[in-house]
């Protein structure tokens, strides 16, 4: 076996796992943990995202995205100033592949000594995800994301946070964006920063939202936290998974186009803004969570699903 | 070549020698959407393979 050219660390020399294309530069593993760990701190620190004395929630799937941000924030928690670390799991109940990830995400608290809170949607809608998506395989992304949403949510509530972390990468953001934009989703592009505590809502940050997702997976793989997981079997049907491609190509064949269209869609989404202020926030009328309209998106979906049957309520979140 | 994915499945692919970027690219993968080691290391995208090299092909999956 050969080992002809082996590119070098810029920084120390010793033999690199990674070519940062944006900055034309190698690192070896050391200084590539190093430098993930910078730019998280500098996320959290320069938007100041987390204030000394906070409770944490952490939304953990037991995907490595998750996995990578409770590992980091459990290793920056004294420096950050985190008092407390409560990992939230939510169980949509997806055959084959939810097991798995929840395991994943069980054995990492357990080495991490963290505690977590586990919400099913069997024990808080009565039906799993996939029991809920019969005939309408297409919408998989609108209701998980809506459903999970408030579980996690309540998880929060539930172990008495402050502030709540989700491990959304930059590639999550762009796609995000991206599709806001195909859609024309005034509602979603003009809507108010979670982490700046939107209404009601316990404030939302994204501490990985400055890395690659390939650097988070690169970082999962050197921390020894990245497990072969199956993909989600509602991939396929997911409008993401096309911008994720095109996107992909984009990144491939112009170094940084994603961490450009993210601060370009930062400056579209203030003019937006000045043009569409965003409506303030009620309650739903259903529920009492918060909602735009008289029924809050979990109220909306629950009665869609039971169409033709009686119709069901969510509990209420907020009294 | 022998290539190996993430999932188990192997490949014997016709690569003489070029960096990992063009085996990717040979085999019709986006560098951006995976991570590559030889013997066990994981190697950069510029790093140069030869055609006796065994190389792990680890695709990042995503959710929905």
């Amino acid at each position: 076996m050969s080992h002809g050219h082996s590119p070098r660390c810029s920084e120390c020399d010793t033999t690199a796992v990674f070519l940062d294309r944006e900055h034309a530069r190698h690192l070896c593993a050391a200084h590539f943990s190093e430098y993930i760990e910078d730019q998280v701190l500098a996320t959290i620190t320069e938007q100041e995202l987390v204030p000394p004395g906070s409770r944490m929630a952490v939304a953990l799937s037991g995907g490595k995205d998750s996995s990578v941000l409770l590992f980091l924030l459990n290793r920056l928690r004294d420096r950050l100033g985190i008092t407390d670390l409560v990992a939230v799991t939510v169980d949509e109940g997806i055959a084959g592949y939810r097991d798995e990830t929840m395991e994943a995400a069980g054995s990492l608290c357990q080495g991490l000594r963290i505690p977590s809170i586990c919400i099913s949607f069997n024990e808080r809608f009565g039906e799993t995800l996939d029991q809920m998506l019969v005939g309408r395989e297409h919408r998989a992304c609108s209701y998980c994301g809506t459903f999970r949403k408030r579980l996690l949510e309540e998880g929060a509530r539930r172990a008495g946070a402050s502030l709540m972390a989700t491990g959304h990468c930059l590639d999550d953001e762009v796609q995000a964006a991206a599709m806001n934009v195909l859609r024309a989703d005034i509602g979603r592009i003009t809507r108010e920063l979670p982490d700046k505590g939107r209404g009601p809502f316990i404030p939302r940050i994204k501490p990985l939202s400055g890395l690659m997702g390939r650097e988070v997976a690169l970082y999962a793989m050197l921390s020894g936290l990245y497990t072969e997981l199956p993909e989600c079997p509602y991939t396929p049907h997911a409008l993401r998974a096309e911008v994720r491609g095109i996107l992909n190509h984009l990144e491939r064949d112009r170094p940084g186009a994603m961490r450009l269209m993210m601060q370009n869609y930062g400056s579209f989404r203030e003019c937006m803004r000045r043009k569409a202020p965003s409506l303030p926030l009620g309650r739903c009328l259903q529920c009492g969570a918060p909602a735009s309209g008289e029924s809050c998106r979990v109220c909306t979906l629950l009665r869609e699903g039971s169409a033709g049957s009686e119709v069901r309520e969510s509990q209420p979140l907020h009294r | 070549m022998q290539v190996r994915f993430s999932g188990g499945k192997t490949e014997e692919v016709t690569f003489r020698e070029g960096t990992v970027e063009d085996l990717l690219n040979h085999i019709g993968i986006n560098p951006v959407e995976v991570i590559v080691s030889r013997s066990g290391a994981i190697i950069p995208d510029d790093t140069w393979l030869y055609e006796n090299d065994e190389v792990l092909i680890t695709r990042i999956v995503h959710g929905g």
